[in-house]
């Protein structure tokens, strides 16, 4: 079993220090390998000789100007010869260094998942605190459209044949991983598995929740819903939001939020 | 502008001669054709003879064993040379002379686009001697067809869909239920509805399916269409397993019957 690691950085040298420290130091998994897969965008504020310190450490890196960090990703995913992928962009680090031997152990599900996504811990460096969070157990169309959630591929191991089968979208700016999970886990009956160990730590104080941020983020998500034909059935996710009987919802929100274990916004 | 009015029978000769007749009455409207094809099962009753009888306004029909209605009707929209096509089977007929004039006769350029056009349906029971008059919903969505169907009795269909689309022949029931979601669901098939009754269907044929049958096969439907991961959620509404959920739906369950039944109001 060969894992690649892809990061993304662009002009964040410091993050991208601590992402290359976690990657190196992360064990590969028994009898398997582990690659490491930098694009860096063209930074200019030392990112490179960043990466130039562990340059024997990592298969393949590049820094040139590109589209954006979803045309950064197809790249990386380009040079992965992994059976799995992950995503440790710049900022984000492994939460220790056994996450791999940790999941991908004799105990790895059969047949081999499309996607085993693990638990994150939500760190914000500005207040010092740590919150750990759990992916839901399973997935369905109405955990993304009700959560208005994406799964967090900071923790998410994604094998490489679907990456390619499914690239990133790269004319939507922020939501193009959330159209990657419904495509490959929604549409295409993806086989999806959770996983309570740890796996990433991620940053989240350089996260924007202006509305302009969630004003960007609802038109991609309607205009991916149009571009997968989802409208007929999103008509009726729809309509259960509109519902204006308060307790009909609140039956129905626990009940999605024991299966998913996530919190569901009836908007 | 071409109508195909496809009649597939098998060992049902008064129902053919019935529903022959009202196709071959039916008027047409300034530019528009029809042509009358038959798919008969090789039938021993005599219906060939009824085919025969009304030669010369049939323009193509066989009489030979086939795999079943469904691989019937497949094989009707491969005889087919009009746009549009309808199943008219044996034993169904056509509400009135002038449903075509109607639905056909101001072709807006809304329905000439459609995949689509659909009208009312007179439900007709003879043993009890019951007629009920049915609509069909404005508005589509994945919903609807978790419990009901579109009567294809009533449904103008774009021959290029049904060809894009065949129905599925190892389905037994429910083929065209699967058509449906194929076509207006998954691929965003523009769908027209009416208020024009287009069909009366007997449904004396009806009630010799088993019960359940076709609950199992929409079933597989769904999963056939890879739509688990999205119907399991309609699951959780539609089939509440906790007694609390119950309760609530019984009590909002005339409301949600016009959430998923009745489609979106205009």
């Amino acid at each position: 079993m060969k894992i690649s690691v892809i990061t993304v950085n662009f002009n964040n040298r410091e993050g991208l220090a601590r992402t290359l420290e976690s990657s190196v130091s992360l064990r590969a998994p028994s009898g398997g390998e582990k690659e490491i897969i930098i694009i860096d965008g063209g930074s200019t504020d030392g990112s490179v000789e960043e990466i130039q310190k562990v340059e024997k450490e990592i298969a393949y890196w590049c820094s040139e100007r590109d589209r954006g960090i979803f045309h950064a990703m197809n790249k990386g995913i380009a040079r992965a010869t992994g059976d799995y992928c992950i995503f440790m962009n710049s900022g984000d680090t492994f939460a220790s260094p056994d996450v791999l031997e940790k999941i991908f152990s004799a105990a790895f599900p059969q047949p081999p998942p499309d996607v085993i996504t693990g638990a994150t811990y939500y760190c914000d460096s500005s207040t010092g605190t740590e919150n750990l969070e759990f992916p839901p157990q399973k997935i369905s169309l109405g955990y993304f459209f009700f959560g208005n959630n994406s799964l967090q591929h900071q923790s998410s191991f994604i094998r490489t044949k679907r990456l390619f089968e499914f690239p990133y979208d790269e004319t939507l700016k922020i939501t193009s991983d959330f159209k990657f999970w419904l495509q490959c886990l929604i549409l295409n009956d993806g086989n999806y598995v959770s996983t309570d160990v740890p796996v990433a730590k991620f940053d989240t104080s350089g996260i924007s929740s202006r509305p302009e941020i969630q004003k960007v983020i609802d038109t991609e998500i309607r205009r991916t819903y149009a571009d997968l034909n989802l409208s007929k059935i999103i008509t009726d996710y729809e309509q259960l939001r509109n519902l204006k009987w308060k307790l009909f919802k609140r039956v129905i929100a626990k009940k999605l939020k024991e299966t998913f274990r996530v919190s569901i916004n009836f908007r | 502008m071409k109508i195909s009015i496809i009649t597939v029978n098998f060992n049902d000769k008064t129902g053919l001669e019935k529903t022959l007749q009202s196709s071959i009455r039916l008027t047409l409207p300034v530019g528009v054709e029809k042509e009358i094809v038959v798919i008969d099962g090789g039938s021993k009753d005599g219906s060939v003879d009824v085919l025969k009888k009304y030669l010369s306004d049939i323009t193509y029909w066989v009489s030979e064993k086939d795999r079943g209605i469904f691989h019937a009707m497949n094989k009707g929209v491969a005889a087919a040379s009009g746009d549009y096509c309808i199943f008219m089977n044996s034993g169904d007929s056509f509400a009135s002379e002038d449903v075509l004039e109607k639905i056909f006769a101001n072709p807006y350029p809304e329905m000439l686009n459609a995949d689509v056009i659909t009208g009312g349906t007179f439900y007709i029971s003879p043993e009890e001697s019951t007629e009920e008059f049915g609509l069909p919903p404005n508005y589509l969505s994945l919903g609807f067809f978790y419990n009901k169907t579109l009567q294809h009795q009533s449904s103008f269909i774009k021959t290029e869909r049904l060809r894009q689309f065949p129905y599925d022949e190892t389905l037994k029931i429910t083929a065209d239920i699967k058509f449906w979601i194929q076509c207006l669901i998954l691929d965003n098939g523009k769908y027209i509805s009416t208020d024009v009754p287009v069909a009366k269907f007997d449904l004396s044929g009806v009630n010799a399916r088993p019960e359940g049958a076709e609950g199992i096969e929409v079933r597989r439907i769904f999963s056939d269409l890879k739509l688990d991961k999205i119907i399991c959620d309609y699951d959780l509404v539609m089939k509440p397993k906790n007694f609390k959920m119950r309760i609530c739906r019984h009590f909002f369950s005339r409301a949600l019957k016009k959430f998923f039944q009745d489609g979106i109001p205009k």
